[in-house]
């Protein structure tokens, strides 16, 4: 079986031997664990990449408190089963201030609920080296970015300021006060991470399968009524019965609730989710508010710090 | 499933400035059908903004928004 399928098992390997280089070169790495397929998937080559050893860092959790109660379900359980060490970290303080995207817009928000919370987190524990789960086809932004990404003193990146990165030669010499994320997965697709994950039988959140869903529209997005106090700010803002309308839905990527829509969709079975992304027209991030801001809108947060 | 028989391409561009790296590489996405609607409008877009005729395949590379010097990507 492995064999018949040698473009995953080559994407596999590449994400290994990056793995160990970073365990091998860098003091006190952590891999950023957001809950999705994509992470999912990370963790599984990192179990891989250190078997019959456990992996040997931490996974972090940057979590803005909007995040699906299915997704916190998975989290703990998922991390628990596999017994890895979990970090959470928030930015507390604007939590507290009731940052919302509404009340602030996305890019403020992500800014302090994620950006900040990140960069604080990163700095708290000292770690000078995070596995993000992004792959390069996912977002223009990322199409240019570095395996290795390195960032300054206050986590930013420059990309007019980018390293050769030639092969598999990755150049993992940092200088005073910078840190480097490193991205394991650049060089796959959506349409892989889903075969990887029907090939490993990699467990993934439950909300990524369609199922009859009572949902409300609002600007085009598809919002579970149970989620629906989330995206909305204010009590104030009401829907009225009329609006429920049962819909089959599933999420093809998982984010904050008040940001991420579902889309219809008949995918039960991971063969079908296979299928449907395999002939769809439109880019993963279809459903979610942060990428549409702008054009360049993913590459400002980037530069900021955020993945 | 076909995506599964399907093999690695590694596709290396190398040139100048402006010598149309990011260009090649956005058309042969473009051709491939590799590209999503989404994307496409975004960048269709983009370019209209910018008062180009033309489509500019090369922004589906480059999210660079640096004033004065957007459109380079160094990739």
């Amino acid at each position: 079986m492995p064999y018949s399928l040698p473009y995953l098992k080559q994407l596999e390997s590449e994400s290994i031997h990056i793995m160990r280089e970073v365990v091998a070169e860098f003091k006190n790495p952590v891999m950023l664990y957001s809950v999705g397929k994509d992470s999912s998937v990370m963790v599984r080559l990192a179990q891989k990449a250190f078997y019959p050893g456990k992996f040997p860092f931490p996974l972090m959790h940057i979590d803005t408190g909007y995040k699906f109660p299915e997704m916190y379900e998975f989290r703990d359980k998922f991390c628990n089963e596999i017994g890895a060490t979990l970090i959470i970290e928030s930015n507390e303080e604007w939590r507290a201030k009731g940052c919302h995207p509404l009340k602030l817009g996305t890019d403020k928000c992500c800014g302090y609920l994620k950006t900040q919370a990140l960069l604080d987190a990163l700095k708290k524990h000292d770690f000078d080296a995070a596995f993000g789960g992004a792959r390069r086809e996912e977002e223009k932004s990322r199409a240019k970015e570095r395996v290795f990404s390195i960032r300054d003193q206050f986590g930013q990146w420059d990309p007019k300021n980018q390293r050769p990165e030639l092969w598999n030669l990755y150049n993992s010499q940092l200088n005073e006060g910078q840190s480097v994320r490193v991205f394991p997965l650049s060089n796959w697709t959506e349409v892989d991470i889903w075969n990887y994950i029907q090939l490993e039988r990699i467990p993934v959140v439950p909300i990524y399968f369609a199922q009859e869903r009572e949902v409300i529209e609002r600007n085009g997005m598809l919002i579970p009524v149970s989620a629906f106090s989330t995206v909305q700010d204010s009590n104030d803002e009401k829907y009225s019965s009329e609006e429920i309308r049962k819909v089959k839905c599933r999420f093809r990527s998982l984010g904050c609730i008040p940001c991420t829509g579902a889309i219809p969709s008949e995918a039960v079975s991971l063969e079908d989710i296979i299928v449907e992304v395999i002939n769809t027209r439109k880019s993963e991030r279809e459903n979610r508010v942060i990428d549409l801001g702008s054009d360049a809108a993913m590459e400002d947060k980037k530069k900021e710090g955020y993945f | 499933m076909a995506t599964r028989e399907k093999s690695l391409l590694r596709f290396v561009t190398t040139g100048s400035v402006d010598d149309g790296k990011s260009t090649l590489i956005g058309r042969l996405l473009f051709e491939t059908k590799s590209i999503f609607e989404d994307q496409y409008a975004a960048v269709e877009k983009t370019s209209t903004k910018r008062g180009q005729d033309e489509v500019d395949l090369s922004l589906l590379l480059d999210g660079l928004n640096l004033p004065g010097i957007a459109g380079d990507s160094e990739v």
